[in-house]
């Protein structure tokens, strides 16, 4: 190729670019890449820094999530507990109540009962008493008509025989 | 209580010292007399229990009851010590006792018939006779009369008390019907 047939012309040149190029590549590597690098690994500290924060926070995050869960959790529980709770002492007031008005109940009719059974044995004795008294009112007035003399003697001749034949039992 | 107690003591005593079955008759009528004035008068009763009149006054009063009765000596006696010791007032139940010493002692009984209607000799005499074979005794029937028993009579006889009035069948049976239960 006739660009290789003049290698002994740029011999030179090339030589010095190839020295131009080491001391250009040992000046950057001396002094522009360390900065660069060291901002590069700066940044990628950074970054992986950054990353692992948001890890950590994505984790914190989750702890915190999985906290809350566990207390919301609790909070339902004791939330459910409180109304359970609440639930058994309302249905236990309230069959304390139904069975103190059943009992109330159950007295007041007792008593009313009582109340009607004594009217009732009031009422009859009553009745009892009036035709008791009204019975013994018309036959004394009936018996008083009726005993004559004769009759009161009588009556007084039988009564000395029972009195007579009761001493005689007792004797 | 204590009426009683005195009673017994004195009629007790007041028979002891009599013997002869007409004197304890007539003590019995004499104790009566006085029991029956005093039941009379009771002007007599604060009299002797009044306690500023004299016991001199007292003791006249009741010489001059006694003559008026005509009692045995022993019942003056008797009548007098009672007024000594302030025992005037216990003279029922003294004659009280007495009937019952006096009574026991004549093997007599006394019963006590209220009828309606007055009785007949012969039912009083029926009585007595039936009686005084039942309690072998004497029977002194007293008799009184009371219409509100209707009918047949009421016996009282040494605490037993029989009654066969009407009235008391008629209150029998007023119990009865009161008693009677309704269904």
């Amino acid at each position: 190729m006739p660009q290789f047939e003049q290698v002994s012309v740029f011999s030179s040149l090339i030589f010095w670019s190839v020295i131009s190029f080491v001391a250009l590549l040992f000046l950057l590597k001396k002094f522009a890449f360390p900065p660069i690098l060291e901002i590069l690994d700066a940044r990628e500290k950074k970054i992986r820094d950054d990353i692992e924060g948001a890890e950590k926070i994505n984790q914190d995050a989750e702890k915190l999530k999985a906290d809350f869960d566990r207390q919301l959790k609790t909070a339902h529980e004791k939330a459910n507990d409180i109304i359970q709770l609440a639930h058994d002492s309302s249905k236990k007031e309230t069959e304390k109540s139904l069975q103190d008005t059943q009992g109330k109940v159950r007295q007041m009719i007792k008593e009313a009962e009582h109340e009607i059974q004594a009217s009732r044995n009031k009422l009859l004795s009553e009745i009892r008493s009036y035709t008791a008294a009204l019975t013994i009112a018309s036959t004394e007035r009936i018996l008083k008509k009726a005993m004559d003399e004769k009759e009161q003697k009588r009556v007084v001749d039988e009564t000395i025989e029972e009195v007579i034949q009761e001493l005689e039992k007792r004797a | 209580m204590l009426e009683n107690i005195v009673g017994k003591r004195y009629a007790v005593a007041l028979a002891n010292s009599i013997s002869d079955d007409a004197g304890l008759s007539k003590a019995l009528e004499g104790l009566g007399s006085f029991c029956e004035t005093f039941r009379t008068e009771p002007k007599l009763k604060n009299f002797f229990a009044h306690p500023s009149i004299p016991q001199e006054n007292k003791a006249g009063m009741v010489d001059e009851l006694c003559d008026r009765f005509q009692v045995e000596k022993t019942v003056r006696n008797l009548v007098q010590l009672l007024t000594e010791r302030k025992k005037i007032l216990f003279l029922d139940p003294i004659r009280e006792y007495f009937e019952k010493v006096v009574d026991a002692r004549l093997g007599r009984a006394r019963a006590g018939v209220t009828s309606a209607s007055e009785l007949s000799s012969e039912q009083t005499g029926k009585l007595r006779e039936s009686l005084g074979r039942i309690y072998k005794k004497d029977i002194l029937l007293e008799t009184q009369v009371d219409e509100s028993l209707i009918g047949g009579m009421v016996l009282q006889i040494e605490g037993l008390v029989l009654d066969g009035s009407i009235k008391n069948r008629l209150a029998l049976l007023k119990q009865a019907i009161e008693k009677e239960e309704v269904v």
